[in-house]
C-alpha cells in the first residue's frame, strides 16, 4: 500500500504540493493572526509566525519525503542526467555499448549451449537413477560399444533394475497419408517407456505379452508422427496401420516432452539411430537374436534405490565374463579373441544424461572459460575507455562532492550512468544470442547432443541480468576510485604537477594489452590455419560432379517385388521415367551414395596373383549402365557398363587397378571378390571419395545391376534446373508407376557435399568468430589504452611542443609507444602459436602448422587495426595546442 | 630583437568579438630584460604566447629577429621557436616519468643535435645549474624551487636568445624566487632576452623594462 501511495504521489505531485502550501499558509496565516492578538504589529507578527515555523521550505521538504516522493524524483533526475551524458558522448556510448554487447553475447551463447547440454536436467522423475549401460572392449575396438541381447538378458534379472530396456534401429514404409512414406523409429523391450517413469498421452506403452509372437504388430506413435500424419486424430488409438509388409495396431501416443532417442543423443554410443523417432515398436528378446550374440543393442535402465553404478559396473562385468567363458567353450575356435576380450572387458555405467554428452563434456566447459576470459578482456578494456572518460570527469565528482554530495550519491549516479549503458548492452547481447543461439541449432543440431533444445530461456536471461548488475556497479565504482587517488594529492589539485599516469600502472596496463594481442595471434593463426585447411578441403574434387544433382531414395513393397528379374525391370521402368521429366539431362540408380560413408566393403584380390599380406578392403557398389555419365565420374580407360552388362564384368577405380596391377593393364583382368566368381574388369574410372573428402579415396569397383538389386534403391537425377524444382515431379514419378513404393530422403549432392564438411565449417566459424572478436577486443584496447595515454598527457604534449616538438615528431613517438606494444604480443603471440602447434596439426588439411603465409596474414591483420587504434589518439596527441594543453589545469 | 605592430587577439563572443589583446606595439631590443605585469585578464599570457608563437590566431605583424612572423607558416614558426625560444612555466612542466637528465634532452632531442653532442650539453647545464646530483631523479623526488631550477636549465640547455617566463616564481617561496630571479639576471647578463610575466614588482625590478597591460591594452612601457 505504502508503494501504492508512493507511486500515486509521484502523479499527482503538483497537486499535493499546492495542497501542502494551502496547508501551510494556513498554519502560518494562523499563527500570524495569534500573534497580532498578542498584541504584535503587523511586520512583527509575521517575522516571529516565520521564526516559529522554521523555514518553510525545510517543512516542505520533510513533507515531501514522508510522501516517499524525493527518492523517486532523485532517482528520475540521475536517470535524466545519465541519459543526457550518453547522449553528449554519443559515439563513446555506441562503441562501449556494442563491446560490452559483444562480451555479454559471447557469454551468454556459450552458457546457452552448456546450460542445455550439461546442466539442463533432462526431464524424466528421478533422473538420477536412470543410467546408460554400455561397454569398453578396447582389445577389439575404440570407444564405447553396445551390449549383446545375451547381456541384457542376463543383466537385466540381475535385481539391481528396477526396469531395464534396450532399443535397436527399426524402419518401414507407412501407406497411410496418401503416398507411401519412410517413417524411422526404434525396437525396444517392453519396459523401456518404464524405466524413464513416462506415461503414453493417449492409449499406452508396451506390456511383457507385446513382444510375444502373434502380439508384437503394435506400435507407439510420437506425437510428431501423431500430428504429422494423423493430424492429432484423438481416436487413433486401437486404429491399424497400413505399413508396406503388413498392419500394425497403434496402441498409444506418446506426449511431445517424449522423443527419445535422438541421434544426436546417442551417437556416442551407438551411431545409426533417427535423427528423430517417429514410433517405437515392441522388440522380442528370444531366439535368433539372443544366440547371434551381435552387439548391436543401446541399454537403459532404471536402477534400485541404493544401488550403485560402480556396483552395477562390477557385477555385471563378472556376469559378462561368465557369458564370454560360456561362448569360448561353445565356439573354441574363437578362444583367442574371447580372452582377448575379457582381458580388457569394463561395463560402463554412466547417467544417461552424462552419457549424452560424453564426447564434448570437457571442450564445453572450456568453451564457457574461454569467453569467460573474453569478457574479462571486453571489461578491461571498457574499464579503461571509461577511465579515459572519467579523467575528464574527475574534477565534476570533487567539486560535486567538496558541495556535500556523499559517497553513496555518487555512486548512484555513477552507478545509473552505467546500468543504462550496461542495460542497452544486455538487450543487444539478448538479440545476438538468440541469433547465434539459432546459427549453432541449425549447424549443429543434428550432430551435437541436446542442441535442438537449444534457447535462451530463463537461466540464461538471469545470467545476463546478474552479470550486468556487477557489470553496472563494477563500473560505477570506477570513477569514485579515481576520485579516492585524486584526493590523497589534496582536494581540487587534480592535474595538478603530474603530468602522467602512474609508471607502475602504466606498465601492468601494457603487459595486459601485450598479453591480449598474444592471445588475439594465437587465434588468429588458428583460425587462419583453419580457414586455410578449409579452403583446401573444398577445393579437393570429390570425384564426381555434385552441381544440379538430386537423389531421391525408392523403396519397393517387398511382397510385391520378390522377383529380381522382374524388380529390374521395375528399376529399369523408373530410371526411363525419370529421364523422361523436363528438366531432368540423365538418372542412374546406385545401392550406396558417394560421401554418405556407407558402402559394401570386400576382400578384392587379383585372381592368379599370390596373395602379399593384408590387404586393405574395397568398396564395392552397384550401378546401372548411365551410373558414370550422369554423376560425371571421368572414364580412364576401357568403357562403361552397357543396359545388358552381365553380372561378371566390373569397372575399377584408378587406385584399385594401379594397386593390384601395378606397371600393367588391367583391363581385361579379373579379381575375386571373396567366395563369388571372378569378375572381368571392362572399365576404369575415376576414384571418388566416399565418407569424407579428408581421407584418401579407397580401391573401389563396380558391378552391373545385373549382379543384384534391393528394395531401397537411390535414383541419382542430373537436371538442368533447380533440383529442388525436380522432386515433385520425380515424386509423382514414381508413384504412378508403383503406388505403393516410398520417396524418401530427398537431397540434392551439393548440400549432401556441404554436411560433409559440416564440423569443419563448425569448427572454422566458431574459432574465427572468436578470432574476430579477439582481433575487435585488442583494436579497441590498444586504442582505450592509447586514449588514455593521450588524454592524461595533453599537458606533456603542450610542453613538448613549447620546447620544440613538432606534430610529426609527437605523432612519431605516440606511434612508437603503441606499437611497441603492438610488436611485443606479436611475437609472443607468434612463439606461444608455433609452442601450440602440435595441438593444432590434427584439425588441419594441406597446410603445416607454422605456414608462413597464414602467420604472414595473421600478422597484417592484427597489425592494420592495431595501427589504426595507435594512430587516431597518436593524431589527436599530435594536434594538441600547446596553450590550451598548459592551461589544462 | 621583437617587433610588434597592431598586434591583436580576439576570440568570438556571440556575433561580435571579445579582444584579449589590442592594438599592441611593442619593441623588445636584444639583451633586455622585460618583465610584463597587470592584473588577472589583462594579456599577459596570451602576449607571451605570441612571443613564443605557441599561439598563432592573432593579426598584426610581429617580426622576431627580423623575420616576420605573421607572414610564416606554422611549420617555420615552429623552426623559428626551436632556433631562439626558450620556454619557463608557472608549473614547470616538467615530465614525471623522465629524470631530471632526461628532462634536460628533451629540447635537444627535437633540435637535430648528435647524441654525444646532447649528452655533453646535458652534463655541461647539470653542473652549471649545480643539479649533478639531482640528475637521477624524477620530478616528484625535487622540492618546487629545485623542479623550477631544472625547468629553468631546460630553457637555456638550447642556448636561446629569448627566454620566456610566464610566472617563474608563481608557485615558490620567496628565497626560492629570489635565487630564480637571479639566475635570470645572470642569464641576461650574459646576453639571453628575457621577457617575463608576473605579478611581483620586487621581481620586476630585476628586469631593465617594465609593460603594463590592462584590458588587453599597453597602459605603460
Amino acid at each position: 500500500m505504502k508503494f501504492f501511495h508512493r507511486l500515486c504521489a509521484l502523479f499527482r505531485k503538483e497537486e499535493l504540493d499546492r495542497q501542502l502550501s494551502d496547508e501551510l499558509s494556513f498554519h502560518l496565516e494562523k499563527q500570524i493572526e495569534m500573534n497580532i492578538a498578542a498584541g504584535m504589529s503587523a511586520k512583527d507578527a509575521r517575522y516571529a509566525a516565520l521564526r516559529r515555523f522554521g523555514g518553510v521550505e525545510q517543512v516542505k521538504e520533510d513533507c515531501r519525503d514522508a510522501w516517499g516522493v524525493r527518492f523517486i524524483d532523485t532517482l528520475l533526475q540521475d536517470i535524466r542526467f545519465a541519459l543526457r551524458m550518453m547522449v553528449k558522448n554519443a559515439g563513446f556510448t555506441a562503441v562501449s555499448m556494442l563491446t560490452l554487447a559483444l562480451g555479454l553475447a559471447a557469454v551468454s551463447t556459450i552458457f546457452a549451449v552448456v546450460e542445455t547440454v550439461l546442466l539442463r536436467p533432462l526431464d524424466y522423475p528421478h533422473l538420477e537413477r536412470i543410467f546408460s549401460i554400455s561397454q569398453a572392449l578396447p582389445s577389439i575396438v575404440p570407444g564405447p560399444v553396445v551390449v549383446t541381447l545375451g547381456e541384457f538378458k542376463r543383466w537385466e534379472i540381475s535385481g539391481l533394475f528396477e526396469h531395464a530396456a534396450v532399443m535397436t534401429t527399426d524402419e518401414y514404409t507407412l501407406l497411410e497419408s496418401g503416398h507411401p512414406e519412410r517413417i524411422l523409429g526404434v525396437s525396444v523391450t517392453p519396459d523401456f517407456f518404464r524405466v524413464f517413469g513416462v506415461q503414453a498421452s493417449l492409449g499406452r506403452g508396451f506390456v511383457a505379452g507385446d513382444s510375444m509372437p502373434g502380439n508384437h504388430r503394435v506400435m507407439v506413435l510420437s506425437y510428431a508422427r501423431w500430428m504429422n500424419s494423423f493430424g492429432g486424430d484423438p481416436g487413433v488409438v486401437g486404429k491399424s496401420v497400413r505399413l508396406m509388409d503388413g498392419s500394425m495396431t497403434i496402441i498409444g501416443v506418446m506426449p511431445p516432452s517424449f522423443d527419445f532417442p535422438r541421434l544426436s543423443d546417442v551417437r556416442t554410443i551407438m551411431p545409426g539411430f533417427p535423427e528423430q523417432t517417429d514410433y517405437w515398436t515392441p522388440l522380442a528378446v528370444a531366439g535368433n537374436l539372443v544366440e547371434q550374440s551381435n552387439f548391436n543393442f543401446y541399454m537403459l535402465g532404471r536402477l534400485r534405490d541404493g544401488i550403485t553404478a560402480q556396483r552395477a559396473s562390477e557385477q555385471f562385468r563378472a556376469s559378462a565374463i561368465q557369458m564370454f567363458r560360456h561362448f569360448e567353450v561353445k565356439y573354441p575356435s574363437n578362444r583367442s579373441v574371447v580372452e582377448q576380450i575379457i582381458g580388457s572387458l569394463a561395463v560402463i555405467v554412466v547417467p544417461l544424461q552424462d552419457s549424452m554428452a560424453w564426447a564434448i563434456r570437457d571442450a564445453l566447459w572450456m568453451l564457457l572459460a574461454a569467453v569467460g576470459l573474453l569478457l574479462v578482456l571486453v571489461l578491461f578494456n571498457l574499464g579503461n575507455l571509461l577511465l579515459t572518460r572519467n579523467a575528464n570527469r574527475v574534477r565534476e565528482f570533487v567539486v560535486r562532492e567538496a558541495l556535500g554530495a556523499t559517497r553513496w550519491q555518487l555512486f548512484r549516479q555513477s552507478f545509473m550512468e552505467q546500468i543504462l549503458l550496461v542495460a542497452g548492452a544486455a538487450f543487444i547481447s539478448l538479440a545476438l544470442a538468440e541469433w547465434n543461439v539459432s546459427a549453432i541449432r541449425v549447424l549443429a543440431g543434428a550432430r551435437l547432443p541436446r542442441l535442438y533444445a537449444l534457447t535462451v530461456d530463463l537461466r540464461v536471461t538471469a545470467l545476463l541480468a546478474v552479470l550486468s548488475l556487477l557489470i553496472a556497479a563494477l563500473f560505477g565504482t570506477l570513477p569514485l576510485l579515481v576520485v579516492r587517488n585524486s584526493r590523497r594529492n589534496g582536494p581540487l589539485q587534480i592535474g595538478g604537477r603530474t603530468l602522467t599516469a602512474d609508471r607502475r600502472t602504466n606498465r601492468l596496463k601494457s603487459s595486459l594489452m601485450v598479453l591480449q594481442i598474444a592471445v588475439s595471434m594465437v587465434l588468429l593463426v588458428a583460425a587462419g590455419l583453419l580457414i586455410q585447411s578449409f579452403r583446401n578441403v573444398m577445393r579437393v574434387q570429390p570425384g564426381f560432379d555434385c552441381h544440379n544433382v538430386l537423389n531421391v531414395t525408392v523403396t519397393l513393397d517387398v511382397k510385391r517385388n520378390q522377383d529380381a528379374a522382374k524388380r529390374l525391370v521395375h528399376l529399369r521402368e523408373m530410371l526411363e521415367a525419370f529421364r523422361n521429366i523436363p528438366g531432368v539431362e540423365s538418372a542412374a540408380v546406385v545401392n550406396h551414395i558417394p560421401l554418405t560413408g556407407e558402402v559394401d566393403r570386400h576382400i578384392a584380390r587379383p585372381v592368379g596373383k599370390p596373395s602379399t599380406g593384408p590387404e586393405e578392403l574395397a568398396e564395392s557398389r552397384v550401378v546401372d549402365a548411365s551410373y558414370f555419365r550422369t554423376m560425371r565420374i571421368p572414364l580412364v580407360e576401357g568403357r562403361e557398363f552397357r543396359e545388358d552388362e552381365p553380372a561378371a564384368s566390373a569397372i575399377v577405380n584408378h587406385k584399385m587397378a594401379s594397386r593390384l596391377w601395378p606397371g600393367e593393364g588391367a583391363l581385361g583382368k579379373q579379381f575375386g571378390d571373396g567366395d563369388n566368381p571372378p569378375l572381368t574388369i571392362v572399365g576404369i574410372v575415376g576414384d571418388v571419395h566416399n565418407g569424407s573428402l579428408e581421407s584418401e579415396p579407397r580401391k573401389q569397383f563396380y558391378r552391373p545391376l545385373a549382379a543384384y538389386t534391393w528394395f531401397s534403391e537411390y535414383f541419382m537425377i542430373r537436371t538442368r534446373i533447380d533440383p529442388g524444382a525436380i522432386l515433385p515431379l520425380a515424386q509423382q514419378t514414381v508413384w504412378r508407376l508403383d503406388p505403393e513404393a516410398a520417396v524418401s530422403h530427398p537431397q540434392s549432392m551439393e548440400r549432401l557435399l556441404q554436411s560433409v564438411t559440416l564440423d569443419r565449417r563448425f569448427e572454422t566459424a566458431l574459432v574465427s568468430g572468436f578470432a574476430a572478436t579477439a582481433l575487435f577486443l585488442a583494436a579497441l584496447g590498444l586504442f582505450s589504452i592509447a586514449s588514455l595515454s593521450t588524454e592524461r598527457r595533453t599537458k606533456e604534449f603542450g610542453v613538448r611542443r613549447a620546447l620544440g616538438a613538432t606534430g610529426g615528431d609527437l605523432l612519431a613517438r605516440e606511434l612508437r609507444r603503441t606499437l611497441a606494444i603492438v610488436v611485443a604480443g606479436l611475437i609472443l603471440g607468434a612463439a606461444a602459436s608455433l609452442a601450440l602447434s602440435r595441438t593444432v596439426a590434427g584439425l588441419l588439411y594441406g597446410v603445416v602448422p607454422w605456414s608462413a603465409t597464414v602467420y604472414t596474414a595473421a600478422i597484417v591483420v592484427l597489425i592494420v587495426p592495431a595501427f589504426v587504434a595507435a594512430w587516431i589518439p597518436a593524431r589527436r596527441a599530435s594536434k594538441v595546442d600547446p596553450m590550451v594543453a598548459l592551461r589544462y589545469e | 630583437m621583437i617587433k610588434l605592430q597592431n598586434v591583436e587577439k580576439a576570440y568570438p563572443q556571440g556575433v561580435g568579438k571579445y579582444y584579449v589583446l589590442r592594438r599592441i606595439t611593442l619593441d623588445i631590443a636584444e639583451g633586455d630584460f622585460v618583465t610584463i605585469m597587470g592584473p588577472s585578464g589583462a594579456g599577459k599570457t596570451t602576449l607571451l604566447s605570441i612571443l613564443g608563437m605557441l599561439d598563432g590566431a592573432w593579426t598584426g605583424e610581429y617580426y622576431l629577429l627580423n623575420a616576420p612572423v605573421h607572414k610564416l607558416s606554422p611549420k617555420e614558426r615552429a623552426e623559428l621557436n626551436k632556433r631562439y625560444i626558450g620556454v619557463v612555466f608557472q608549473q614547470y612542466h616538467l615530465l614525471d616519468d623522465l629524470t631530471v637528465m632526461e628532462n634536460l634532452d628533451i629540447p635537444l632531442s627535437y633540435r637535430d643535435v648528435k647524441r654525444s653532442h646532447r649528452q655533453a650539453l646535458v652534463a655541461d647545464t647539470l653542473d652549471r645549474f649545480g643539479i649533478v646530483g639531482k640528475k637521477d631523479l624524477y620530478p616528484s623526488q625535487l622540492s618546487g624551487g629545485q623542479q623550477q631550477l631544472v625547468a629553468v636549465a631546460r630553457a637555456v640547455i638550447a642556448s636561446p636568445k629569448l627566454i620566456l617566463a610566464d610566472e617563474p616564481t608563481g608557485n615558490l617561496h620567496s628565497s626560492q624566487g629570489k635565487e630564480i630571479m637571479e639566475l635570470f639576471k645572470k642569464l641576461n647578463s650574459e646576453g639571453t632576452t628575457i621577457v617575463q610575466v608576473s605579478h611581483n614588482e620586487n621581481w620586476a625590478a630585476y628586469g631593465s623594462r617594465i609593460i603594463n597591460l590592462r584590458d588587453g591594452w599597453i597602459e605603460g612601457n
